[in-house]
């Protein structure tokens, strides 16, 4: 056990190494790189992927996959800024109407995952293509716009002069944090995700697990299309795409295994951070579009390579 | 209950004689732009009693490729081609006409365009031009510019990016000081210019490629404070893009007519399956859209 622990503290340190590198090489490229106003951009531009991001972490800790998640980004997006126009519902319902049509994407994904026993990439990789259609044919192919100014400021306002997305964020980091590490349902996502076969037969309900991990990250689905949509102040049936490779990618950063029973929050928000990082340096060093993606590419590699080294 | 059902469905289309049957494969119905031409092309085809047999290829070549080759199974009278990709989508073209079928190609274009019996669309480059010289104008010539491109690759990227440039050539003391793509999409828009507004460098004008990414672009300099400081103009004549140039936050748009293309489009398919003569090159002209004109 003690042992295991310094495991973990190594990989925890090699990821962190690898993003004190990125920092270090970013801030002595680009002069704008840390001044606050740039690391509010990073912070903002993170926390829709950041949000995601711990739905998933949730999934793979339980050998799951989500590839639904830019699609019901989208189509969250859609319903919510739907019922967003100004005068017409308070804020409260486009929220819940979002929440809720991710929670109810995320709860079919996991209740036929668990009763059905579909393999999570089959169920998820339908319910991608489902939820993307379900979302062109709710809006005709159209963005939803002209949305409320209350709507618009869930994505572009301030508290305590940091973005709301981002205090988002956070509250989510520690509502996840404290579900996983801190209760016993996170104590039965971690076991049935090592070995649902005896996870089952220690009494743990795997099926119930399954169903309220893959809920949750729907619900938080949910809560990123509708901070996305209104951070650009329409909602687009095309948004959301390929945020679930940056979601993914952010959680194997952060060290949380794809074969299941391994992984932190903390872990997945270093990911999460460097692929932010990265973007966001890439634009201010004005790397070529080409370039970028080849660039991104292997510092994902290097910084799970630098993981995998430290956790052996 | 299915002969219920059956009736129903049969009673619904009572027996409507049409004059023509044209297949239509889109590039991609999940683009406003194309849902435009389809809603042009849908309505005139009604007022002509043209029967639409539609299809989506949703942003790739192939699936256009055999959807053509299911037109020809179902033995339509003239086939509309929006193609997807320069090269992937010029097969259709090659094999329409080795079946001997009548085929219009509507906005993008085909390496092969020469042997589509017509091609209606307009020309990017103007697009290009049109946006830079509007630019260059405003600022008599001088100053720093951000340019927002399409995906890499696309035809319109390609073309929209040449015009620009060769209006630019001429203005030495306009310098494009970023350069990237934000893949038709508002949100890469709004984070590109937050991440290069951050940089501090001062500039005068973005040009985007099409309006969601100048809307993106327009949302994070308002966010700065500095909407009187640079100039935004964008491409296409989006809705939300003509209120934001009523409102001041963008200086212009590009208007590229789709109802236009659409229309034209399907005339001269009816036209070439009725064995007449038609043009073969026919562009719709874009159209620069300022506060001044917009309610034209």
């Amino acid at each position: 056990m003690k042992q295991k622990q310094i495991f973990q503290y190594l990989s925890r340190y090699g990821i962190l190494v690898a993003f004190l590198i990125l920092i270090l090489l970013l801030s002595l490229l680009s002069p704008a790189f840390l001044k606050t106003t740039n690391i509010m951009n990073i912070l903002r531009q993170t926390s829709v992927n950041g949000i995601v991001a711990v739905g998933m972490t949730f999934v793979i800790i339980l050998a799951g996959i989500d590839l639904s998640v830019g699609s019901v980004i989208a189509l969250a997006a859609v319903i919510a800024a739907s019922f967003a126009h100004s005068g017409d519902y308070p804020l409260i319902v486009p929220v819940f109407a979002g929440l809720a049509v991710g929670g109810l994407c995320g709860f079919l994904n996991g209740f036929v995952i668990a009763k059905r026993k579909i393999a999570p990439f089959i169920m998820t990789l339908a319910m991608m293509t489902i939820a993307r259609g379900a979302a062109l044919v709710y809006t005709n192919g159209r963005p939803v716009i002209e949305l409320s100014d209350s709507y618009n400021k869930i994505g572009g306002s301030y508290f305590l002069g940091i973005p709301l997305p981002v205090i988002i964020f956070i509250i989510i980091i520690f509502i996840g944090w404290v579900l996983l590490s801190k209760t016993v349902f996170g104590r039965h996502v971690y076991a049935t995700g090592g070995n649902t076969t005896a996870a089952a037969l220690s009494g743990i309900k795997t099926g119930k697990i399954t169903i309220w991990v893959y809920t949750l990250a729907g619900i938080l689905s949910g809560l990123a299309g509708i901070v996305l949509s209104s951070r650009v102040m329409s909602g687009s049936p095309a948004t959301g795409q390929g945020y679930e490779l940056d979601a993914i990618a952010a959680v194997v950063i952060g060290g949380t295994r794809l074969t299941g029973g391994v992984g932190t929050i903390f872990g997945t928000i270093v990911g999460v951070l460097i692929i932010g990082v990265m973007n966001n340096g890439l634009d201010l060093l004005n790397v070529s579009s080409y370039w970028q993606l080849v660039v991104k590419g292997i510092i994902i590699l290097l910084a799970v390579v630098l993981e995998k080294k430290n956790s052996r | 209950m299915i002969v219920i059902i059956l009736s129903l469905c049969c009673n619904r289309h009572p027996s409507v004689q049409y004059s023509h049957t044209i297949g239509v494969t889109y590039q991609n119905l999940q683009n406003e732009f194309v849902i435009n031409i389809q809603d042009a092309m849908r309505n005139r085809a009604k007022e002509l009693n043209v029967k639409l047999i539609e299809v989506d290829g949703q942003g790739k070549a192939e699936n256009q490729i055999s959807q053509v080759e299911n037109f020809l199974a179902l033995d339509v009278d003239a086939i509309i081609l929006n193609p997807f990709d320069r090269y992937g989508s010029a097969p259709v073209v090659s094999i329409a006409k080795r079946e001997g079928k009548p085929i219009v190609v509507v906005n993008a274009v085909v390496v092969n365009l020469d042997k589509a019996d017509a091609y209606v669309g307009s020309n990017d480059q103007e697009a290009g031009r049109i946006a830079a010289t509007y630019i260059s104008q405003l600022l008599k010539g001088k100053g720093d510019l951000a340019l927002i491109r399409g995906p890499n690759g696309h035809s319109a990227e390609i073309q929209r990016t040449e015009g620009i440039l060769e209006i630019l050539k001429g203005y030495p003391d306009l310098k494009i000081i970023f350069d990237q793509s934000g893949n038709w999409d508002r949100t890469q828009g709004l984070e590109l210019m937050e991440n290069w507004l951050s940089t501090g460098k001062p500039l005068q004008a973005v040009i985007a490629q099409n309006d969601e990414m100048a809307l993106g672009a327009q949302k994070a300099i308002e966010a700065a404070g500095k909407q009187n400081d640079i100039l935004v103009i964008g491409i296409d004549a989006i809705p939300d893009a003509l209120r934001a140039v009523k409102d001041g936050k963008l200086c212009a748009t590009v208007f590229q007519d789709a109802r236009g293309q659409g229309i034209l489009a399907l005339e001269l398919a009816v036209k070439l399956s009725e064995g007449k003569r038609v043009d073969h090159t026919n562009y719709i002209p874009f159209q620069l859209i300022t506060k001044e004109n917009l309610n034209k």
